[in-house]
């Protein structure tokens, strides 16, 4: 049997699903959302047509291929260059003449399109009737008619898409731009012949086109050529000639003509009556009315963590209980009297009630953040949250549409820091990489909530004003230092103004809630079986281990060696992006299992037996050591306990409960909150809830910003935040006490 | 080489004088008005990405008057829009009872 294998791309305009067709197709879940710029990464997957093995490709959404900022880059990149051996086209119904635009482009440039003519049934509610097969008739390619939501016709969809990619069958239609465009693109073209342009995969009227239209990227590609100024001379005499006769809008002149174009195709095959969508009239009216968005913004996201505070702790006493059943089944282990077993049990009750089940005890809180925050995605009320933010993000110099990172990274600083590539120019991105970080993720709420539990036990209303404070705060500063870095960093560049779809309200399906939120928070129970473990496995072992380790004889010395050696490896290879690009899956879980293994068995044969009993935790390893470190927190009312949290921080905010946890259980007590409570004031634990809040999300963070932005500003957005929240703790603590 | 585009002065539409022909800043909520000119060059490529060009019927959603961004509509479509930007596009007013498709 010999499968063949063809590639298909998904390409279309922000927003018109393509990922939700994307996971149709390949039966993955993808995150969707109804709003412009979800997918900012190309992302691939595989299904198979009898007997074609297809290889599927699903790219960020563009208006044109004319790319603005580096999301539409990225798709038409791979249009142009990787040439897909189909591309099918998802095509907003609601919106076809905007839609179509890309279409024949996608088509002037020689690609094989199958157009999947989606959200028909949204069309069918405003009784907008599109008629398929005249679309296909005039385009000369296959229009599909599909429901991304509901899957319907993707299955002719694909049939579609593996025929064309058999018969190679090109469309014959043609732009006609008119006799003078034409002319001008002829005489281009003739220039571009000569040149090194022809042996590129453009065809040479598609690359006149883009000469004409002055897009960038085209421009540049000319620069390379041996004498660019031979075709600069053409192009500006024959953008003379057309400017002479249509004066200045010769630059949109092709963008118009194709426009137009698109709008007549648009009004053949569509009916003319359509029906307004009361329910975004109704809902933008009051959403974004002028004095009540802003007011009803705040509203609906605290109540968010409000409900999320109050139910998540519900569900998350349940798990407590599972947590501690565990944990009593450990303690029993020491009931046999045998030095080896009780050790074992202790080492088991450190790492996996302590260490691990003590952040599980927290994901009840993020599922249920997730619930919400795939609601106001798939809402469509995120575009406006870019609208109603607009006057305050104008005032420092971003766009409103720069909000929008800021609210994914209330699920995740990582896909936040990834959003910014939306955006258009330089500037805005860098200053919003840097700053996203601020805006409290899931993880950071975990761990907030449980500083807040400890700080005010008996105050309910304080617990969750605390993470309200602590939350608010951070978007506050993130908004003030854009302003500060805009005016050091980009002195004379002004902001960008707002230009977004705002898409029709949506209700979102329970299923894909579900879905989406179910699938973040496996995310975060997958980070407790890796990065979270090993993290807890050395901080456990530094923690049980005496600082004079040489006097434990060489074996111990070279067995601590190896220890941390294969510690150091996991933690990095499992928080760190970079790396696990670069290895596979597999190979990951593979070296995790037997580095894992091997660590334990080298402390029990090296270390275990020459272990004295009690070690106290001032003489231990990690005590020893970051109480040097001490005087850095002291002024913050906190010790090396703190310093150790913080610092294992740095590697996943989730270790700063572990380590409190294992520290904790040092006194005698499984739950460390009452210790916590002996060890700092009040005060001081709403300092440290802020510093946490305000430095380095974690490892996967900086490896996201120096991805999008380089080493320089990686290394920056660490120094700088870690100033912040070490000042605006030292405040807060400060006048916290006076009270 | 490059020549300049377009009359851009004091970042506002300098047809102020011709009848009917404002910026499509100044039109109210709930106004119709066609797109007559676009002053300003970086703008038109995005502009005309999403459709709106010159002869572009635009529905006026919301315009709070002097601040903030507007809310138009094309065809069925929404856009969020910068008043930066909408002070440039130069627009004619529709009457109402025209009907949008043409």
């Amino acid at each position: 049997m010999n499968k063949k294998t063809i590639n298909i791309a998904l390409a279309g305009n922000p927003n018109s699903g393509k990922t939700t067709l994307f996971n149709e197709i390949t039966g993955t879940t993808q995150t969707t959302g109804n709003w412009p710029g979800v997918t900012v990464t190309k992302k691939t997957g595989k299904c198979s047509y009898e007997d074609t093995r297809i290889n599927v490709t699903d790219l960020p959404g563009t208006y044109s291929l004319s790319a603005h900022s580096e999301d539409e880059l990225i798709a038409r990149d791979f249009v142009v260059k990787e040439k897909p051996d189909v591309v099918i086209n998802v095509v907003d119904a609601t919106a076809l003449s905007r839609n179509l635009f890309l279409t024949i482009q996608l088509i002037e440039l020689g690609a094989p399109v199958v157009v999947a003519l989606n959200m028909t049934d949204e069309a069918k509610k405003s009784q907008l009737d599109v008629n398929p097969e005249m679309l296909s008739q005039i385009l000369g390619v296959p229009v599909v008619e599909t429901v991304g939501t509901c899957g319907s016709g993707v299955k002719t969809l694909i049939q579609k898409a593996v025929e064309l990619a058999e018969d190679k069958e090109k469309s014959c239609f043609v732009c006609h731009y008119g006799a003078d465009v034409e002319s001008a693109t002829q005489r281009i073209q003739n220039v571009l012949s000569e040149t090194q342009v022809a042996k590129t995969h453009y065809p040479l009227h598609f690359f006149a086109h883009k000469l004409l239209e002055r897009d960038k990227r085209i421009e540049e590609e000319i620069e390379t050529i041996d004498h660019p100024e031979k075709v600069h001379q053409i192009v500006e005499e024959e953008m003379d000639k057309l400017r002479e006769k249509y004066g200045d809008d010769v630059e949109t002149l092709v963008i118009n003509r194709r426009y137009e174009m698109a709008r007549n195709i648009a009004y053949k095959v569509t009916s003319k009556i359509r029906k307004p969508n009361r329910v975004t009239e109704i809902l933008d009216r009051i959403l974004t009315n002028r004095f009540l968005g802003i007011p009803i913004f705040l509203a609906i996201m605290y109540g968010i963590y409000f409900v999320t505070f109050t139910y998540g702790a519900y569900l998350s006493d349940l798990v407590g209980l599972g947590v501690e059943w565990i944990s009593g089944l450990f303690d029993s282990l020491a009931s046999f009297g045998i030095p080896a077993i009780t050790n074992t049990g202790a080492f088991l009750n450190g790492v996996v009630t302590e260490g691990v089940g003590g952040v599980i005890v927290f994901l009840p809180f993020i599922a249920v953040l997730f619930i919400f925050m795939s609601f106001l995605e798939g809402s469509g009320y995120m575009a406006r949250i870019a609208y109603i933010m607009d006057g305050i993000m104008s005032s420092v110099g971003l766009s409103g549409k720069a909000f929008i990172p800021y609210m994914v990274s209330f699920g995740c600083a990582v896909p936040g820091v990834m959003a910014a590539r939306t955006l258009d120019t330089n500037r805005e991105r860098v200053l919003t990489v840097l700053t996203t970080p601020l805006v409290a993720c899931a993880t950071r709420m975990e761990v907030l909530f449980f500083l807040a539990a400890v700080a005010f036990v008996s105050n309910p209303l304080m617990q969750s004003l605390s993470v309200w404070i602590v939350f608010a705060l951070g978007i506050v500063l993130a908004i003030v230092l854009v302003s500060l870095f805009s005016r050091i960093f980009y002195k004379n560049e002004k902001a960008t103004p707002i230009l977004i779809e705002l898409p029709p309200y949506r209700l979102p399906s329970v299923k894909n809630i579900l879905l989406h939120s179910w699938n973040r928070t496996k995310h975060f129970l997958e980070k407790a079986g890796g990065v979270i473990l090993f993290g807890a496995i050395a901080f456990w072992i530094l923690s049980s281990t005496p600082s004079n380790i040489l006097s434990l004889g060489s074996n111990a010395v070279i067995s601590t060696i190896v220890i941390s050696s294969l510690l150091l490896w996991l933690i990095l290879s499992n928080a760190l992006p970079s790396i696990r690009k670069r290895i596979k899956a597999p190979i990951i879980k593979a070296s995790n299992i037997i580095s894992l293994l091997t660590i334990v068995a080298v402390y029990i044969i090296g270390i275990m037996p020459v272990l004295p009993t009690d070690v106290a935790l001032d003489e231990s390893i990690i005590g020893t050591v970051s109480r040097g470190g001490q005087w850095l927190v002291t002024p913050l009312g906190l010790d090396w306990r703190a310093l150790v949290a913080l610092v294992a921080g740095f590697v996943a905010k989730e270790l700063v409960i572990s380590v409190f946890n294992i520290l904790g259980t040092g006194v005698g007590e499984m739950d460390s909150s009452s210790t916590i409570r002996e060890w700092y004031s009040p005060q001081a634990v709403l300092g440290l809830m802020i510093f946490m809040n305000l430095y380095v999300p974690c490892l996967a963070t900086i490896g996201a910003i120096k991805a999008e932005i380089g080493w320089k500003w990686a290394l920056f957005s660490v120094g700088y935040s870690l100033a912040l929240a070490w000042i605006v703790s030292f405040i807060v603590y400060r006048v916290g006490l006076l009270f | 080489m490059r020549r300049g585009c377009g009359h851009y002065r004091n970042g506002h539409c300098d047809h102020q004088d011709k009848n009917n022909y404002m910026a499509l800043s100044d039109f109210p909520e709930g106004s119709k008005c066609e797109v007559i000119h676009l002053h300003g060059c970086t703008m038109n490529n995005r502009l005309a990405n999403l459709g709106i060009g010159v002869g572009s019927v635009l529905t006026i959603v919301q315009n709070a008057g002097n601040r903030g961004p507007l809310i138009i509509m094309l065809e069925s479509t929404r856009y969020a829009i910068g008043r930066g930007m909408a002070r440039l596009i130069e627009c004619k007013k529709v009457e109402s009872c025209e009907q949008e498709n043409d």
